[in-house]
């Protein structure tokens, strides 16, 4: 299979550092924050939204393709290689969100509110982040353009504090306001599905 | 050359959408955040100084790429061949992009503050130091872009320091663990005491002249950018703990003063004079429909600082120093304690006439929700199902109260005659005539409903709340 072929010398062309670094603060922040004693459940829930910011800004930098001018002659076309990179880091990302997620479910006090719908804030992070950086990438194939990831997520912070989009567990709004984060999952993938396109 | 460059920097930063973009944003998050509530504009400040962080995260990137530029798109072999060296170029970004960061602002929180000055009515005070805060923290943010551009070669630092700066502060919402240095201290509340504003601008300016020498270290250690660096640390950390001391020293609450305002006295603090004719007006459907001399029964409404629980435990109508502009939160409470107080309800109303015509005066000033569940009357029980909205006191936590009529027991029952007198049109002129025997005590709803031209249509409990 030509794709699997290409697993391996993309991820090592992919600049993992932004991931790693992401997902070291979060799972640090995770393990020492209030140390010695038990996690307050809304501190929680605020360090899982800001491990979904982080790992979203952190992902759109494993888009940029240094050798854009040079890997547009290879046989493989370059939505292959974008979405290869999209899957890659964004599996990369699931995993480092899951491991704080565990350690702040483990933290947290017994009996405390479920905080497992904040996962879909996170997927929606980290394909916001994904999409904002796709298109300029698209442009730009310079590390700079992995910036845009983190311009749109901060846009997309700000609009959604304005709309009450981030709800508190045990509410009404948490379940409801997690059903609209959830069916706007689909629109980062069709601007990530436009601006992975060939170039020519 | 460091003046051109300078130019050239500030000007290419005041053409910036991203800039622009931000401010705009800001903006909208806080004109956002403060249409919900009546304008305190101290709490306003804190508003707008919180928003114009969009701002200063937008700076600190901006700053960061152009104090990085000379280090991408094959420039150092360009710039090589210059006369101008690097520390120039930096030199430039730590003396452009803070002002140009700072200009803008100040124009987005001007605006702001013009905008919630405007639509009125303003109760508080414009902190001008507070302002400014925010003003110094956009410079600030431009300090510390240009000095990882300098010290780290990663672009992924500065947004991933703005989020950690982010947790910092959301953690922390009252400066418990740190303090004055924090980039700012989102809650704020009356019985706090003034806020330690001055001392923080002065923390943030010399932080600010920190990151920006410390920027310029980055090509060497020459004895002006040391004594600069250390003269502002030595400003900042001792003006980082006067804020921090100064935020934990608690404070007498300012003496009252008291305004009439259609026959019931407010007694407010003094920047709260503006609030009492918003309150007047929430009150006039319920006073407008008692005789006159029924007015005299209701005591002061006193502004207090929220603190739950409390409200239950006086005979004074209560008003706070937050006020929503949705009038089923803080509105819904004053009108349920006046027209309590002015029918003579305390405790329980359950079967009793005062109950029925006090709901009718709430129903008249708003929305009449169903009775509570018998479980919902149990002070402070936890969890329990309330027919009023959790009403939130900004800083000072929140308030629920069970019913509409200031904690006092009624049933369904009430609440049914209440509408139907509400849908009667000589009901006001009916309550007037019989005001005396409708609000004694003794007087229950069956006895009442005769004098109300209302038929017997609920089943009544008569017997005294447990």
């Amino acid at each position: 299979m030509p794709v699997i072929a290409l697993l391996r010398p993309l991820a090592r062309a992919i600049d993992w550092l932004p991931v790693v670094v992401a997902a070291a603060l979060a799972l640090l922040l995770a393990v020492v924050v209030s140390p010695g004693a038990d996690l307050e459940p809304g501190h929680g829930l605020l360090l899982l939204r800001m491990a979904g910011v982080l790992l979203g800004a952190a992902a759109a930098f494993a888009l940029v393709d240094g050798m854009e001018a040079s890997t547009g002659a290879v046989p493989v076309p370059r939505w292959v290689r974008q979405w290869a990179r999209t899957l890659m880091a964004g599996a990369a990302v699931a995993v480092a969100w899951a491991a704080t997620y565990t350690v702040v479910a483990l933290r947290v006090p017994p009996g405390s509110p479920s905080l497992s719908g904040a996962a879909v804030e996170a997927a929606l992070c980290v394909l916001a982040g994904l999409a904002g950086a796709a298109p300029a990438v698209r442009r730009n194939h310079a590390r700079p353009a992995g910036l845009a990831g983190a311009a749109v997520l901060f846009v997309l912070y700000g609009a959604t504090q304005m709309a009450d989009a981030w709800p508190v567990p045990d509410t009404a709004e948490w379940d409801a306001v997690h059903a609209w984060w959830l069916a706007a999952l689909p629109l980062p993938l069709l601007v990530l599905a436009a601006a992975h396109r060939d170039v020519r | 050359m460091t003046g051109s460059l300078v130019l050239f920097e500030a000007r290419r930063l005041l053409r910036s959408p991203v800039l622009w973009g931000a401010a705009a944003l800001a903006l909208a998050m806080a004109v956002a955040g403060s249409s919900a509530w009546l304008p305190d504009m101290t709490m306003v400040t804190i508003g707008s100084v919180t928003a114009s962080t969009i701002v200063g995260a937008a700076v600190l990137i901006s700053a960061n790429l152009a104090a990085g530029r000379d280090r991408r798109h094959g420039l150092p072999e360009t710039l090589g061949a210059l006369p101008g060296r690097a520390v120039t170029r930096t030199r430039a970004v730590v003396l452009a992009a803070p002002v140009v960061g700072a200009l803008i602002a100040a124009v987005m929180i001007a605006a702001h503050l013009g905008y919630v000055w405007v639509t009125g009515p303003v109760a508080g005070r414009i902190d001008v130091y507070e302002a400014l805060g925010g003003v110094a923290l956009a410079a600030l943010a431009a300090g510390l872009g240009a000095a990882l551009a300098r010290w780290t070669p990663w672009l992924v630092v500065p947004p991933l320091l703005i989020c950690l700066l982010a947790f910092a502060v959301a953690v922390n919402p009252r400066g418990e663990y740190a303090g004055g240095f924090l980039p700012l201290v989102l809650e704020h509340s009356l019985g706090w005491g003034p806020r330690p504003s001055r001392e923080h601008l002065a923390y943030l300016v010399a932080l600010g002249v920190v990151l920006a020498a410390g920027a310029l270290l980055r090509h060497g250690l020459r004895p002006v950018r040391a004594v600069v660096l250390l003269t502002a640390l030595a400003v900042a950390v001792p003006a980082g703990m006067a804020a921090t001391a100064s935020a934990r020293s608690g404070t007498k609450l300012p003496a009252q003063v008291c305004r009439a305002y259609e026959g019931v006295s407010y007694c407010v603090y003094p920047e709260y004079v503006a609030w009492i004719p918003v309150w007047g007006r929430a009150l006039h459907p319920v006073l407008s429909a008692v005789p006159e001399r029924a007015r005299a029964r209701i005591p002061v409404v006193r502004q207090r600082v929220a603190s739950p629980g409390a409200m239950l435990e006086t005979d004074e109508p209560v008003t706070w120093t937050v006020w929503s502009t949705d009038p089923t939160l803080h509105q819904a409470l004053l009108v349920g304690q006046v027209a309590g107080a002015v029918t003579g309800l305390t405790g329980c109303g359950t079967g009793r006439a005062q109950a029925m015509v006090a709901l009718w005066l709430v129903g008249r000033a708003g929305p009449l929700l169903d009775a509570p569940p018998p479980q919902a009357w149990r002070p402070h029980g936890p969890d329990l199902p309330v027919s009023m909205k959790e009403v939130p006191m900004g800083a000072d936590g929140s308030l629920v109260v069970p019913g509409q009529l200031h904690g006092a027991q009624y049933g369904d029952a009430e609440v049914g005659y209440a509408r139907r007198l509400l849908e009667r049109p000589d009901a006001v002129e009916r309550v007037r005539a019989h005001w005396d025997t409708l609000t004694a005590p003794g007087t229950t709803i069956k006895q009442a409903l005769p004098l109300l031209g209302l038929r017997e249509e609920f089943p009544v409990k008569e017997e005294p709340c447990p």
